[in-house]
């Protein structure tokens, strides 16, 4: 009974936490994030300059394409076609920072779980450059 | 009971210090927090240089940011991030015109963690 009381009492602590995540399909919940009712997956990368892959959720590998300068692929542990992308240029780790510039994002050509992405500087010249990028899903 | 009371109580808690901390903070031109989540303050440090703290640590997350103010049109320009010189909790984000002159902008961070 002790038990019981005590489990009551942990699952009003963490209702608010859980509250978003009833009867939705399995999913990473940042409830805090969006409406109650709606499952958010959130998956991350940080790419180097040379396209090495440094930290990130849910992302598996990160590469330069043969496409030349600032062109990378990133690829997920999942299928992300239809889920939104948004990236920034910008250091990995804390030292240094980057000159204006700014990204494209498109989903990966013939790789469901890929996303396709380019830096540039504000010319337009197609350069190779350190991005953050997030996926949410 | 208390103890077992107690003892879920710690588990909730470290639990929540120990996970990582997503977040996202709206800046005003001139550094200021217009509103946020889990951002604990903003500055100003030079022109088009902002630092963001979040309440833990964040330098290990992903930052993705967008130019825009709280309301308004914001001009054409560029922001690009990354995690404050030796200050875990912090985010560094410059922010430029549309000639690359960095310049205060109002921005749109993300922090994922």
């Amino acid at each position: 009974m002790r038990w019981v009381t005590a489990l009551a009492f942990a699952a009003a602590l963490g209702a608010p936490a859980m509250a978003g995540g009833l009867n939705q399909t399995p999913g990473r919940l940042h409830n805090a994030y969006g409406p109650r009712g709606v499952v958010h997956t959130s998956l991350t990368a940080v790419v180097t300059t040379k396209g090495v892959l440094r930290r990130g959720i849910g992302a598996v590998s990160a590469a330069p394409t043969d496409d030349g300068p600032g062109t990378y692929a990133v690829v997920f542990d999942r299928n992300i076609s239809s889920c939104a992308f948004v990236a920034t240029v910008g250091e990995p780790d804390s030292e240094g920072s980057q000159p204006a510039a700014s990204t494209t994002v498109v989903g990966l050509n013939g790789n469901p779980s890929g996303v396709y992405v380019t830096t540039s500087t504000p010319t337009g010249r197609l350069r190779n450059m350190p991005f953050h990028l997030d996926v949410g899903c | 009971m208390r103890t077992a009371i107690l003892l879920l109580c710690a588990c909730f808690a470290t639990a929540a210090s120990a996970a990582p901390l997503s977040g996202w903070a709206v800046i005003s031109p001139d550094g200021e927090i217009v509103r946020s989540s889990h951002a604990v303050g903003a500055s100003n440090n030079g022109s088009g240089i902002y630092i963001i703290e979040f309440a833990r640590a964040v330098q290990h997350c992903a930052f993705t940011a967008a130019l825009g103010d709280e309301a308004g049109q914001t001009p054409a320009g560029y922001v690009t991030v990354a995690a404050a010189f030796q200050d875990p909790t912090g985010v560094y984000v410059t922010t430029f015109d549309a000639g690359g002159a960095m310049v205060n902008r109002g921005f749109h961070l993300n922090v994922r963690c």
